[in-house]
Protein backbone atom coordinates (compact mmCIF):
# COMPACT_ATOMS: atom_id res chain seq x y z
CA UNK A 1 0.00 0.00 0.00
CA UNK A 2 1.38 3.40 -0.91
CA UNK A 3 2.63 5.79 1.68
CA UNK A 4 1.31 9.30 1.33
CA UNK A 5 2.15 12.59 2.92
CA UNK A 6 -0.82 14.66 3.92
CA UNK A 7 -0.90 18.17 5.27
CA UNK A 8 -3.06 18.63 8.33
CA UNK A 9 -4.25 22.16 8.81
CA UNK A 10 -5.66 23.32 12.12
CA UNK A 11 -8.16 26.04 12.67
CA UNK A 12 -5.44 28.08 14.38
CA UNK A 13 -3.45 28.05 11.16
CA UNK A 14 -0.91 25.52 12.33
CA UNK A 15 0.17 22.91 9.85
CA UNK A 16 1.52 19.45 10.28
CA UNK A 17 2.82 17.06 7.72
CA UNK A 18 1.88 13.45 8.34
CA UNK A 19 3.11 10.48 6.35
CA UNK A 20 0.86 7.48 6.48
CA UNK A 21 -0.15 4.38 4.61
CA UNK A 22 -3.49 4.71 2.82
CA UNK A 23 -4.69 1.35 4.12
CA UNK A 24 -4.59 2.73 7.66
CA UNK A 25 -7.78 3.83 9.32
CA UNK A 26 -8.73 7.34 10.22
CA UNK A 27 -8.17 6.43 13.86
CA UNK A 28 -4.57 5.49 13.10
CA UNK A 29 -4.24 8.73 11.23
CA UNK A 30 -5.54 10.66 14.21
CA UNK A 31 -3.05 8.92 16.46
CA UNK A 32 -0.28 9.99 14.12
CA UNK A 33 -1.57 13.55 14.25
CA UNK A 34 -1.83 13.39 18.02
CA UNK A 35 1.91 12.67 18.23
CA UNK A 36 2.70 15.80 16.31
CA UNK A 37 0.04 18.20 17.42
CA UNK A 38 -0.57 17.29 21.05
CA UNK A 39 -4.26 17.22 20.35
CA UNK A 40 -5.84 14.12 21.80
CA UNK A 41 -7.42 11.72 19.38
CA UNK A 42 -10.82 12.29 20.99
CA UNK A 43 -10.68 15.99 20.33
CA UNK A 44 -9.73 15.75 16.71
CA UNK A 45 -12.31 16.21 14.07
CA UNK A 46 -11.00 15.76 10.58
CA UNK A 47 -12.54 17.13 7.45
CA UNK A 48 -11.55 16.25 3.95
CA UNK A 49 -13.28 17.16 0.73
CA UNK A 50 -16.45 18.19 2.43
CA UNK A 51 -16.70 15.17 4.66
CA UNK A 52 -16.10 14.47 8.29
CA UNK A 53 -13.81 11.48 8.51
CA UNK A 54 -15.06 8.54 10.53
CA UNK A 55 -12.62 6.67 12.73
CA UNK A 56 -13.34 3.22 11.39
CA UNK A 57 -12.88 4.03 7.72
CA UNK A 58 -9.55 3.76 5.98
CA UNK A 59 -7.94 6.67 4.26
CA UNK A 60 -8.50 4.94 0.94
CA UNK A 61 -12.24 5.22 1.35
CA UNK A 62 -11.95 8.95 1.23
CA UNK A 63 -9.49 8.84 -1.65
CA UNK A 64 -7.00 10.88 0.26
CA UNK A 65 -3.86 11.07 -1.82
CA UNK A 66 -0.37 12.46 -1.60
CA UNK A 67 -0.26 16.21 -1.21
CA UNK A 68 -3.84 16.62 -0.11
CA UNK A 69 -4.88 18.72 2.83
CA UNK A 70 -7.01 17.52 5.71
CA UNK A 71 -8.50 20.08 8.03
CA UNK A 72 -8.58 19.49 11.73
CA UNK A 73 -10.95 21.12 14.12
CA UNK A 74 -10.23 20.89 17.80
CA UNK A 75 -12.87 20.72 20.42
CA UNK A 76 -15.73 18.71 21.78
CA UNK A 77 -16.15 15.11 20.98
CA UNK A 78 -15.96 13.91 17.47
CA UNK A 79 -19.12 13.68 15.54
CA UNK A 80 -19.61 9.95 15.90
CA UNK A 81 -19.99 10.15 19.65
CA UNK A 82 -21.97 13.33 19.63
CA UNK A 83 -24.52 11.61 17.50
CA UNK A 84 -25.38 9.36 20.38
CA UNK A 85 -26.12 12.37 22.50
CA UNK A 86 -29.04 13.22 20.27
CA UNK A 87 -30.91 10.31 21.66
CA UNK A 88 -31.88 12.27 24.69
CA UNK A 89 -34.72 10.00 25.71
CA UNK A 90 -32.41 7.04 26.14
CA UNK A 91 -31.34 6.09 29.62
CA UNK A 92 -28.10 7.82 30.30
CA UNK A 93 -26.01 4.75 30.58
CA UNK A 94 -23.14 5.74 28.32
CA UNK A 95 -21.46 7.90 30.90
CA UNK A 96 -18.43 8.35 28.76
CA UNK A 97 -20.46 10.24 26.24
CA UNK A 98 -21.84 12.40 28.97
CA UNK A 99 -18.49 13.34 30.37
CA UNK A 100 -17.00 14.15 27.03
CA UNK A 101 -19.99 16.27 26.31
CA UNK A 102 -19.52 18.35 29.38
CA UNK A 103 -15.83 18.83 28.87
CA UNK A 104 -16.33 20.36 25.53
CA UNK A 105 -13.97 23.16 24.82
CA UNK A 106 -14.50 26.09 22.63
CA UNK A 107 -12.26 26.76 19.73
CA UNK A 108 -12.80 30.13 18.21
CA UNK A 109 -11.79 30.44 14.62
CA UNK A 110 -9.62 33.48 14.67
CA UNK A 111 -9.60 35.63 11.67
CA UNK A 112 -11.52 33.14 9.63
CA UNK A 113 -13.20 35.79 7.61
CA UNK A 114 -10.27 38.15 7.58
CA UNK A 115 -8.37 35.95 5.26
CA UNK A 116 -11.18 35.63 2.87
CA UNK A 117 -10.34 38.91 1.31
CA UNK A 118 -6.99 37.63 0.14
CA UNK A 119 -3.61 39.17 0.16
CA UNK A 120 -4.43 42.29 -1.73
CA UNK A 121 -7.46 42.93 0.30
CA UNK A 122 -5.33 42.62 3.36
CA UNK A 123 -2.84 45.12 2.05
CA UNK A 124 -5.56 47.51 1.15
CA UNK A 125 -7.31 46.93 4.39
CA UNK A 126 -4.27 47.99 6.28
CA UNK A 127 -4.68 51.50 5.09
CA UNK A 128 -8.01 51.92 6.73
CA UNK A 129 -8.22 48.96 9.00
CA UNK A 130 -5.19 49.43 11.11
CA UNK A 131 -6.06 52.89 12.18
CA UNK A 132 -9.58 53.22 11.07
CA UNK A 133 -11.09 51.21 13.85
CA UNK A 134 -9.06 52.75 16.58
CA UNK A 135 -6.61 55.44 15.66
CA UNK A 136 -4.44 54.65 18.61
CA UNK A 137 -4.78 50.93 18.55
CA UNK A 138 -1.44 50.55 16.90
CA UNK A 139 0.28 52.05 19.86
CA UNK A 140 -1.05 49.61 22.35
CA UNK A 141 -1.28 46.34 20.56
CA UNK A 142 1.63 44.68 18.92
CA UNK A 143 0.04 45.36 15.58
CA UNK A 144 -2.18 42.32 15.14
CA UNK A 145 -3.14 43.41 11.69
CA UNK A 146 0.43 43.49 10.51
CA UNK A 147 1.02 40.15 12.09
CA UNK A 148 -1.83 38.60 10.25
CA UNK A 149 -0.64 40.04 7.03
CA UNK A 150 2.82 38.75 7.60
CA UNK A 151 1.47 35.32 8.31
CA UNK A 152 -0.71 35.26 5.29
CA UNK A 153 0.93 32.79 2.95
CA UNK A 154 -0.35 34.69 -0.03
CA UNK A 155 1.49 37.80 1.07
CA UNK A 156 4.62 35.83 1.69
CA UNK A 157 4.42 34.39 -1.75
CA UNK A 158 3.69 37.77 -3.22
CA UNK A 159 6.70 39.30 -1.57
CA UNK A 160 8.94 36.58 -2.78
CA UNK A 161 7.61 36.74 -6.29
CA UNK A 162 8.09 40.46 -6.41
CA UNK A 163 11.62 40.29 -5.22
CA UNK A 164 12.43 37.54 -7.63
CA UNK A 165 11.10 39.48 -10.55
CA UNK A 166 14.00 41.56 -11.83
CA UNK A 167 11.71 43.93 -13.68
CA UNK A 168 9.86 44.73 -10.50
CA UNK A 169 13.08 45.44 -8.68
CA UNK A 170 14.22 47.60 -11.58
CA UNK A 171 10.96 49.47 -11.57
CA UNK A 172 11.01 50.03 -7.88
CA UNK A 173 14.54 51.33 -8.01
CA UNK A 174 13.87 53.63 -10.91
CA UNK A 175 10.80 55.06 -9.23
CA UNK A 176 12.73 56.07 -6.19
CA UNK A 177 15.60 58.41 -6.60
CA UNK A 178 16.86 57.36 -3.22
CA UNK A 179 16.90 53.75 -4.11
CA UNK A 180 18.45 54.34 -7.48
CA UNK A 181 21.31 56.11 -5.81
CA UNK A 182 22.16 53.02 -3.93
CA UNK A 183 22.18 51.29 -7.24
CA UNK A 184 23.95 48.06 -7.81
CA UNK A 185 24.30 47.03 -4.19
CA UNK A 186 20.59 47.16 -3.65
CA UNK A 187 19.93 45.13 -6.71
CA UNK A 188 22.43 42.61 -5.58
CA UNK A 189 20.87 42.45 -2.19
CA UNK A 190 17.39 42.04 -3.55
CA UNK A 191 18.46 39.15 -5.67
CA UNK A 192 20.25 37.40 -2.91
CA UNK A 193 18.22 34.27 -2.14
CA UNK A 194 19.10 34.51 1.53
CA UNK A 195 17.69 37.98 1.63
CA UNK A 196 14.61 36.87 -0.22
CA UNK A 197 13.95 34.12 2.20
CA UNK A 198 14.38 36.70 4.92
CA UNK A 199 11.74 38.87 3.44
CA UNK A 200 9.27 36.09 2.92
CA UNK A 201 9.67 34.64 6.37
CA UNK A 202 7.08 36.20 8.65
CA UNK A 203 9.00 35.06 11.70
CA UNK A 204 12.09 36.98 10.71
CA UNK A 205 10.13 40.04 9.77
CA UNK A 206 8.36 40.04 13.06
CA UNK A 207 11.51 39.52 15.02
CA UNK A 208 13.23 42.28 13.15
CA UNK A 209 10.33 44.58 13.65
CA UNK A 210 10.39 43.87 17.35
CA UNK A 211 14.11 44.30 17.56
CA UNK A 212 13.94 47.41 15.51
CA UNK A 213 11.46 48.97 17.85
CA UNK A 214 13.39 47.84 20.89
CA UNK A 215 16.61 49.37 19.76
CA UNK A 216 14.99 52.45 18.48
CA UNK A 217 16.47 53.60 15.25
CA UNK A 218 20.06 52.74 15.68
CA UNK A 219 19.66 51.06 12.40
CA UNK A 220 21.05 47.66 13.23
CA UNK A 221 23.66 47.73 10.58
CA UNK A 222 24.44 44.34 9.25
CA UNK A 223 21.08 42.84 10.03
CA UNK A 224 20.81 41.75 6.49
CA UNK A 225 23.54 39.87 4.81
CA UNK A 226 25.06 42.24 2.35
CA UNK A 227 23.33 45.20 3.83
CA UNK A 228 26.51 46.78 5.10
CA UNK A 229 27.15 48.15 1.68
CA UNK A 230 23.93 50.06 1.84
CA UNK A 231 25.02 52.42 4.56
CA UNK A 232 26.21 54.93 2.06
CA UNK A 233 24.97 58.43 2.62
CA UNK A 234 21.99 59.37 0.56
CA UNK A 235 19.95 62.49 0.48
CA UNK A 236 16.69 62.33 2.25
CA UNK A 237 14.10 64.74 0.96
CA UNK A 238 12.61 65.98 4.18
CA UNK A 239 10.13 68.71 3.74
CA UNK A 240 10.28 71.65 6.01
CA UNK A 241 7.40 73.96 6.51
CA UNK A 242 8.65 75.99 9.42
CA UNK A 243 7.65 79.50 8.51
CA UNK A 244 10.17 80.97 10.91
CA UNK A 245 13.72 81.53 9.91
CA UNK A 246 15.31 79.96 12.90
CA UNK A 247 16.92 76.70 12.01
CA UNK A 248 14.69 74.01 13.30
CA UNK A 249 16.42 71.27 15.12
CA UNK A 250 16.55 68.19 13.08
CA UNK A 251 14.38 65.59 14.74
CA UNK A 252 16.96 62.92 14.21
CA UNK A 253 19.82 64.79 15.76
CA UNK A 254 19.72 62.51 18.75
CA UNK A 255 20.67 59.64 16.59
CA UNK A 256 23.99 58.41 17.81
CA UNK A 257 24.96 56.76 14.62
CA UNK A 258 25.10 59.85 12.51
CA UNK A 259 27.34 62.35 14.16
CA UNK A 260 28.75 63.67 10.97
CA UNK A 261 25.47 64.59 9.44
CA UNK A 262 25.02 68.21 8.54
CA UNK A 263 21.59 69.69 8.41
CA UNK A 264 20.58 72.58 6.30
CA UNK A 265 17.14 73.95 6.78
CA UNK A 266 15.43 76.01 4.20
CA UNK A 267 12.95 78.51 5.55
CA UNK A 268 9.69 78.43 3.70
CA UNK A 269 6.93 80.92 3.57
CA UNK A 270 4.63 79.75 0.85
CA UNK A 271 2.99 76.39 0.99
CA UNK A 272 3.53 75.88 -2.71
CA UNK A 273 7.27 75.79 -2.36
CA UNK A 274 7.12 73.48 0.58
CA UNK A 275 8.61 70.56 -1.12
CA UNK A 276 12.09 71.96 -1.39
CA UNK A 277 14.17 69.11 -0.21
CA UNK A 278 16.43 69.99 2.62
CA UNK A 279 19.75 68.36 1.96
CA UNK A 280 19.94 65.93 4.72
CA UNK A 281 22.71 63.46 4.47
CA UNK A 282 21.56 60.66 6.62
CA UNK A 283 22.83 57.22 6.12
CA UNK A 284 19.93 55.28 4.81
CA UNK A 285 20.56 52.23 6.84
CA UNK A 286 18.39 49.88 5.00
CA UNK A 287 15.51 50.65 2.74
CA UNK A 288 13.63 47.69 3.99
CA UNK A 289 13.35 49.13 7.41
CA UNK A 290 11.12 51.65 5.83
CA UNK A 291 8.72 48.87 5.22
CA UNK A 292 9.31 47.34 8.58
CA UNK A 293 8.98 50.64 10.25
CA UNK A 294 5.30 50.27 9.86
CA UNK A 295 5.37 47.20 11.99
CA UNK A 296 8.06 48.42 14.30
CA UNK A 297 6.77 51.80 15.23
CA UNK A 298 3.32 50.52 15.84
CA UNK A 299 4.14 49.01 19.19
CA UNK A 300 6.73 51.49 20.22
CA UNK A 301 5.71 54.67 21.87
CA UNK A 302 9.09 55.57 23.14
CA UNK A 303 10.90 55.53 19.90
CA UNK A 304 13.35 58.38 19.73
CA UNK A 305 12.26 61.14 17.41
CA UNK A 306 14.63 59.96 14.76
CA UNK A 307 11.80 58.41 12.89
CA UNK A 308 11.70 60.69 9.90
CA UNK A 309 15.02 59.26 8.96
CA UNK A 310 13.26 56.14 7.79
CA UNK A 311 10.73 57.14 5.32
CA UNK A 312 8.05 54.47 5.15
CA UNK A 313 6.62 56.04 2.08
CA UNK A 314 9.72 55.05 0.25
CA UNK A 315 8.65 51.51 0.22
CA UNK A 316 4.96 52.03 0.14
CA UNK A 317 5.47 54.46 -2.61
CA UNK A 318 7.42 51.87 -4.48
CA UNK A 319 4.71 49.30 -4.03
CA UNK A 320 2.04 51.60 -5.16
CA UNK A 321 4.20 53.01 -7.88
CA UNK A 322 3.50 56.53 -6.73
CA UNK A 323 5.64 59.03 -8.49
CA UNK A 324 7.56 61.04 -5.96
CA UNK A 325 8.87 63.67 -8.28
CA UNK A 326 7.50 66.46 -10.40
CA UNK A 327 4.39 66.88 -8.35
CA UNK A 328 5.29 70.06 -6.57
CA UNK A 329 3.55 72.26 -9.11
CA UNK A 330 0.15 71.20 -7.90
CA UNK A 331 -0.73 72.66 -4.51
CA UNK A 332 -0.62 70.03 -1.80
CA UNK A 333 -4.22 70.64 -0.78
CA UNK A 334 -5.28 69.58 -4.21
CA UNK A 335 -2.77 66.85 -4.67
CA UNK A 336 -3.64 65.14 -1.42
CA UNK A 337 -7.31 65.90 -1.44
CA UNK A 338 -8.40 62.30 -1.02
CA UNK A 339 -5.84 61.58 1.65
CA UNK A 340 -6.73 64.73 3.55
CA UNK A 341 -10.32 63.73 3.56
CA UNK A 342 -9.39 60.32 4.86
CA UNK A 343 -7.33 61.83 7.63
CA UNK A 344 -10.17 64.13 8.49
CA UNK A 345 -12.52 61.23 8.77
CA UNK A 346 -10.11 59.53 11.10
CA UNK A 347 -10.12 62.50 13.40
CA UNK A 348 -7.03 64.41 12.35
CA UNK A 349 -8.44 67.88 11.96
CA UNK A 350 -5.34 70.04 11.75
CA UNK A 351 -5.15 70.58 8.00
CA UNK A 352 -1.72 72.18 8.02
CA UNK A 353 -0.29 69.37 10.03
CA UNK A 354 -1.96 66.83 7.84
CA UNK A 355 -0.56 68.35 4.70
CA UNK A 356 2.88 68.45 6.17
CA UNK A 357 2.71 64.83 7.20
CA UNK A 358 1.39 63.79 3.82
CA UNK A 359 4.09 65.68 2.05
CA UNK A 360 6.74 64.00 4.10
CA UNK A 361 5.24 60.68 3.22
CA UNK A 362 4.50 61.40 -0.40
CA UNK A 363 0.81 61.09 0.16
CA UNK A 364 0.86 57.78 1.95
CA UNK A 365 -1.94 58.02 4.47
CA UNK A 366 -0.67 55.20 6.58
CA UNK A 367 2.77 56.65 6.97
CA UNK A 368 1.32 60.09 7.49
CA UNK A 369 -0.75 58.87 10.39
CA UNK A 370 2.32 57.46 11.96
CA UNK A 371 3.95 60.85 11.73
CA UNK A 372 0.91 62.56 13.11
CA UNK A 373 0.90 60.24 16.08
CA UNK A 374 4.58 60.71 16.69
CA UNK A 375 4.92 63.06 19.66
CA UNK A 376 7.97 64.67 18.13
CA UNK A 377 6.11 65.73 15.03
CA UNK A 378 4.63 69.18 15.16
CA UNK B 1 -13.83 36.43 -22.27
CA UNK B 2 -13.68 32.77 -22.99
CA UNK B 3 -16.05 30.50 -21.16
CA UNK B 4 -14.54 27.76 -19.08
CA UNK B 5 -16.42 24.55 -19.88
CA UNK B 6 -18.29 22.90 -17.06
CA UNK B 7 -15.91 20.02 -16.57
CA UNK B 8 -12.77 22.09 -16.48
CA UNK B 9 -14.38 24.38 -14.06
CA UNK B 10 -15.45 21.56 -11.77
CA UNK B 11 -12.03 19.95 -12.02
CA UNK B 12 -10.54 23.20 -10.88
CA UNK B 13 -12.89 23.34 -7.96
CA UNK B 14 -12.18 19.72 -7.09
CA UNK B 15 -8.48 20.35 -6.98
CA UNK B 16 -8.95 23.38 -4.81
CA UNK B 17 -11.20 21.43 -2.48
CA UNK B 18 -8.69 18.60 -2.09
CA UNK B 19 -5.79 20.90 -1.43
CA UNK B 20 -7.89 22.61 1.18
CA UNK B 21 -9.05 26.17 1.02
CA UNK B 22 -8.36 28.76 3.64
CA UNK B 23 -8.57 27.56 7.19
CA UNK B 24 -11.00 24.77 6.50
CA UNK B 25 -14.09 26.57 7.68
CA UNK B 26 -15.66 25.44 4.45
CA UNK B 27 -14.65 22.31 2.63
CA UNK B 28 -16.01 20.38 -0.29
CA UNK B 29 -15.28 17.43 -2.52
CA UNK B 30 -16.90 14.86 -4.78
CA UNK B 31 -19.24 12.43 -3.02
CA UNK B 32 -18.09 9.71 -5.28
CA UNK B 33 -14.63 9.92 -6.76
CA UNK B 34 -15.71 7.85 -9.75
CA UNK B 35 -18.40 10.31 -10.73
CA UNK B 36 -16.94 11.42 -14.04
CA UNK B 37 -19.59 14.07 -14.51
CA UNK B 38 -18.71 15.56 -11.16
CA UNK B 39 -22.33 16.18 -10.31
CA UNK B 40 -22.62 15.15 -6.67
CA UNK B 41 -20.58 16.93 -4.07
CA UNK B 42 -20.22 16.94 -0.33
CA UNK B 43 -19.57 20.02 1.65
CA UNK B 44 -18.90 20.90 5.26
CA UNK B 45 -19.18 24.17 7.06
CA UNK B 46 -17.65 24.71 10.46
CA UNK B 47 -19.97 26.86 12.48
CA UNK B 48 -18.66 30.38 12.93
CA UNK B 49 -17.31 31.29 16.35
CA UNK B 50 -19.32 33.27 18.89
CA UNK B 51 -22.57 31.96 17.50
CA UNK B 52 -24.79 29.10 18.46
CA UNK B 53 -23.14 27.21 15.62
CA UNK B 54 -19.69 27.40 17.18
CA UNK B 55 -17.81 24.11 17.02
CA UNK B 56 -20.47 22.39 15.02
CA UNK B 57 -19.70 20.80 11.73
CA UNK B 58 -22.51 20.93 9.23
CA UNK B 59 -22.60 18.50 6.35
CA UNK B 60 -24.20 19.40 3.07
CA UNK B 61 -24.69 17.88 -0.31
CA UNK B 62 -24.49 19.89 -3.45
CA UNK B 63 -25.61 18.94 -6.91
CA UNK B 64 -24.18 20.52 -10.03
CA UNK B 65 -26.41 19.74 -12.97
CA UNK B 66 -25.40 20.07 -16.60
CA UNK B 67 -26.15 23.79 -16.52
CA UNK B 68 -23.53 24.46 -13.92
CA UNK B 69 -21.79 26.94 -13.75
CA UNK B 70 -24.30 28.86 -15.86
CA UNK B 71 -26.93 27.90 -13.35
CA UNK B 72 -26.56 27.52 -9.58
CA UNK B 73 -26.07 24.18 -7.86
CA UNK B 74 -28.83 22.77 -5.70
CA UNK B 75 -27.81 22.66 -2.08
CA UNK B 76 -29.15 20.52 0.76
CA UNK B 77 -28.14 20.43 4.36
CA UNK B 78 -27.61 16.91 5.66
CA UNK B 79 -27.10 18.07 9.22
CA UNK B 80 -30.18 19.61 10.72
CA UNK B 81 -29.98 23.35 10.96
CA UNK B 82 -32.41 26.10 11.75
CA UNK B 83 -31.83 28.86 9.23
CA UNK B 84 -34.41 30.97 7.41
CA UNK B 85 -33.05 29.96 4.01
CA UNK B 86 -33.20 26.24 4.79
CA UNK B 87 -36.36 24.27 4.27
CA UNK B 88 -37.05 22.67 7.64
CA UNK B 89 -38.66 19.58 6.12
CA UNK B 90 -36.10 18.69 3.49
CA UNK B 91 -32.96 20.60 4.39
CA UNK B 92 -32.94 22.21 0.98
CA UNK B 93 -31.46 25.66 0.76
CA UNK B 94 -34.17 27.74 -0.87
CA UNK B 95 -32.55 29.46 -3.84
CA UNK B 96 -34.87 32.42 -3.48
CA UNK B 97 -33.68 33.05 0.06
CA UNK B 98 -29.95 32.92 -0.48
CA UNK B 99 -28.76 35.84 -2.54
CA UNK B 100 -25.87 34.08 -4.24
CA UNK B 101 -28.23 31.39 -5.52
CA UNK B 102 -31.00 33.82 -6.37
CA UNK B 103 -28.76 36.03 -8.44
CA UNK B 104 -26.27 33.41 -9.56
CA UNK B 105 -23.28 34.52 -11.56
CA UNK B 106 -21.08 32.33 -13.64
CA UNK B 107 -17.97 33.08 -11.65
CA UNK B 108 -19.57 31.90 -8.42
CA UNK B 109 -18.31 28.58 -7.14
CA UNK B 110 -19.34 25.98 -4.63
CA UNK B 111 -17.03 27.77 -2.27
CA UNK B 112 -19.04 30.96 -2.78
CA UNK B 113 -22.19 29.15 -1.76
CA UNK B 114 -20.66 27.55 1.31
CA UNK B 115 -19.06 30.77 2.47
CA UNK B 116 -22.29 32.64 2.03
CA UNK B 117 -24.16 30.02 4.02
CA UNK B 118 -21.59 30.34 6.74
CA UNK B 119 -22.01 34.09 6.72
CA UNK B 120 -25.73 33.52 6.98
CA UNK B 121 -25.11 31.51 10.17
CA UNK B 122 -23.08 34.35 11.62
CA UNK B 123 -25.69 36.91 10.63
CA UNK B 124 -26.84 38.72 13.79
CA UNK B 125 -30.43 37.71 13.06
CA UNK B 126 -29.55 34.05 12.83
CA UNK B 127 -26.65 33.48 15.14
CA UNK B 128 -28.80 32.93 18.19
CA UNK B 129 -31.58 30.89 16.59
CA UNK B 130 -32.27 27.77 18.61
CA UNK B 131 -30.70 24.82 16.89
CA UNK B 132 -31.58 21.16 16.82
CA UNK B 133 -29.15 18.90 18.70
CA UNK B 134 -25.87 18.45 16.94
CA UNK B 135 -25.60 15.41 14.78
CA UNK B 136 -29.29 15.16 13.91
CA UNK B 137 -29.94 14.92 10.22
CA UNK B 138 -32.71 15.84 7.80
Amino acid sequence: MPEITVTVKCSNDQKYSVTIDTSKTVLDFKKAIAEKSETEVEKQRLIFSGRVLKDIDTLETYKIADGHTVHMVRGQTNRDTSQTSTAQTQPRSPTTTESTQTTQTTTPQPGADLFGAGAFGAFGGLNQGQFGANPFGGLQNPNPMMEQILQNPAVMQYMQQMLQDPTFVENMISLNPQLSQIGPQLRQMMQDPVFQSFMSNPETLRNMAAMHSMMGSTGLPGMFPGAQGITTPTTNPTTNTNPSTNPSTNPSSEDTTNNTRSTTDTPNTTPASNTTPAPNTTPLNNPLFNFLNLAGTGNNQTQPPAMPQFDPSLFWGAFGGMPQTQTSQIPPEERYQVQLQQLNEMGFYDAQRNIRALQMCSGNVNAAIERLLDPSFN
Amino acid sequence: MTKVPRNFRLLEELEKGEKGIGDGTCSYGLSNGDDIYMSYWNGTIIGPGHTIHENRIYSLKLHCDENYPDGPPTVHFISRINLPCVNQQTGKVEPSKLSCLASWKRNYTLETVLTELRREMANPHNKKLPQPPEGSIF
